[in-house]
């Protein structure tokens, strides 16, 4: 079977520059060799702190950066050989701050058109308009557990919870195989986070949807994920299945992050 | 036994926002003895930081009141006191870290100076040598370089580390912690946790804990108060409140984050959002969330009861007939 998605040796390395020129004073090593696969379906779970290079790797599946060496493939196919339109339909993206995330000036309406019209244009479709533009938007609201009578109100009006749920429905508008959620839960209220988790695993089980989760808690990534990437200074410290790595892992690293897990959460 | 060292007597705040009146701390009671660590817990926007700026005199003049309650520190009242004696409490036998170490540390002074010119105004006078201990005294690696160094020269953990020197410098008695692990990665959060848990002891410092970490509170503190919309609902002995919870809120937050070693499958959810602490609904404030609603809750406001060798707000344990309310 062809892997969905297959990562292999990524490396990133983002330049330092300094000086009135600019001029290039070395390089910062986010990522190394970094590889893995991902079966349609499957869920993966990055696993690291603060640079350790889990948020770069999340964005360069999504195109956000160009790795310095390594390769994706798609269904078996290079990522080069890709058009865009086709690989930013097949994964999409979620942030931590859904706040920073949703342009405050755009209606519920337009922030969710946008991307229906882009997988209009994926499958050489007129994009919705009118009623029927109104009805896709309220079936996606309804979706992710929106009220969908809120087509006409702005991010503002939400809650963090409210908000993160509109960044979900952004994010499945063009129906994508795969999505990156980078810190889902770290920036929503305490008592809405289960709604969210929730949300995350009906949609991996609805749509088959293939999921990347990206956190620094290892309780939300364990809950979510069926396999873990550990990763720490950008390189891959252990991987294998969640529940294998928590009842048995091999690396001193990931022990430790355990160990930070407070017995309550354990 | 001997007044407490901190005590807080009814305390509401109000904030003015777009012209609405925004009840962020509402009659809020909480005692915190000598060498004591107290968690005030709740998620953001519950009042848990306002009530902390509150007893640090913080809070913006012109946009917040305080229609009513008391501040006791060693039976001083605080509300009452004027600039000048705040001044020596504050830094001095009160002191404070924050969330970003970042903000809080003064960018173009020198690690050095900031914790001099703290011991300068508290009467210590600037003494190298002691900065110096101080500095080795929250573990700070090559404390030369430190003293020296602008805090953009150094680490998250090592900011973080500056700031509880700066803290300490004046051997505060109370040391009010606001989210100081929040900001930081897992394996430093358990380090500065443990600096802190050496220093009260040495210090004999009580601390007052504001966080919506769960795990926190459940490791560090003695003692707990769980805040909701501007409200305790539960008050009591950490290990009691952790493992048998009598507030449904308190039950339900807990029941619905994920553990490690749980199977998968789906969290029990509390429905609903935290309320908009300017249209706060009537009755028990957790009442349209509550899976333990019934008759009283809607009209009457519980009062924070004892109740098994705690204290907490619910109608399942004082029916509002008997508590007169």
């Amino acid at each position: 079977m062809t892997p969905l998605l297959r990562a292999e040796n990524l490396s990133m390395e983002f330049a330092v520059t300094g000086g009135v020129f600019r001029r290039r004073l070395g390089a910062v090593r986010a990522l190394h060799n970094v590889s893995f696969s991902l079966n349609e379906g499957e869920s993966l779970g990055l696993v690291g702190e603060s640079g350790s290079g889990k948020s770069t790797l999340g964005r360069i599946l999504c195109r956000l950066h160009r790795p310095t060496s390594g390769r994706l493939f798609w269904d078996g196919r290079p990522m080069e050989d890709l058009p865009p339109l086709e690989w930013a339909s097949g994964i999409q993206m979620i942030f931590q701050d859904p706040a920073a995330s949703l342009n405050p000036k755009l209606s519920v309406e337009t922030i969710l058109a946008e991307p229906l019209g882009l997988r209009a244009r994926v499958e050489k479709k007129e994009p919705p308009r009118g009623a029927a533009r109104r009805d896709a938007v309220r079936e996606l609201l309804s979706s992710v557990g929106l009220p969908t009578d809120i087509l006409s109100h702005y991010p503002h009006q939400f809650s963090g919870g409210q908000k993160q749920r509109l960044a979900i429905a952004r994010a499945l508008a063009v129906r994508p195989r795969v999505l990156v959620a980078d810190e889902p839960v770290s920036a929503v209220d305490l008592s809405l986070q289960a709604q969210i988790l929730n949300l995350l695993s009906d949609l991996k089980e609805q749509y088959r949807l293939t999921t990347l989760i990206i956190s620094h808690d290892l309780t939300v990534v364990a809950h979510l994920a069926d396999r873990l990437l550990v990763l720490k200074d950008g390189e891959t410290m252990e991987t294998g299945g969640t529940a294998e790595i928590l009842a048995e892992t091999r690396h001193p690293y990931t022990r430790a992050l355990l160990d930070a897990v407070p017995p309550l959460f354990r | 036994m001997a007044d407490p060292l901190l005590k807080i007597e009814n305390l509401s705040v109000d904030y003015r926002r777009h012209g609405k009146r925004v009840h962020a701390v509402r009659d809020v009671s909480l005692e915190l003895n000598e060498g004591e660590t107290l968690g005030v817990v709740g998620e953001s926007g519950c009042g848990k930081s306002t009530l902390a700026m509150a007893v640090l005199r913080l809070l913006p003049d012109r946009d917040s009141r305080i229609p009513g309650g008391k501040i006791f520190f060693r039976s001083q009242d605080l509300l009452a006191l004027d600039a000048e004696p705040l001044r020596r409490i504050r830094g001095g036998q009160i002191a404070v870290i924050f969330q970003d170490p970042f903000s809080a540390l003064n960018p173009v002074l020198t690690v050095g100076d900031q914790l001099e010119e703290s011991m300068e105004v508290h009467g210590g006078g600037r003494d190298r040598a002691k900065t110096l201990s101080l500095l080795e005294r929250v573990r700070l690696p090559d404390p030369e370089r430190i003293y020296r160094a602008y805090p953009h020269q150094i680490s998250g953990g090592q900011r973080q580390r500056a700031c509880l020197a700066l803290a300490i410098a004046n051997r505060p008695a109370l040391l009010i912690a606001d989210e100081p692990t929040t900001a930081l990665d897992v394996t430093l959060q358990k380090e500065i946790l443990d600096l802190l848990d050496g220093l009260r002891r040495d210090l004999k410092m009580a601390i007052l804990f504001i966080t919506h970490n769960m795990g926190l509170v459940s490791q560090r503190t003695d003692r707990l108060a769980v805040m909701y919309a501007g409200e305790i609902v539960e008050r009591g002995k950490t290990a009691d409140v952790m493992s048998a919870p009598l507030h449904p809120y308190t039950a339900a937050l807990l029941r619905s984050l994920p553990r490690l070693h749980k199977s998968a499958g789906k969290l029990p959810i509390i429905p609903g959002q935290p309320p908009d602490l300017s249209a706060v609904p009537g009755g028990c404030p957790f009442h349209p969330r509550c899976p333990r609603v019934f008759d009283p809750c809607a009209e009457h406001i519980p009062a924070l009861l004892p109740h098994e060798g705690r204290s907490v707000s619910c109608h399942l344990y004082h029916s509002p007939v008997a508590a007169g309310r």
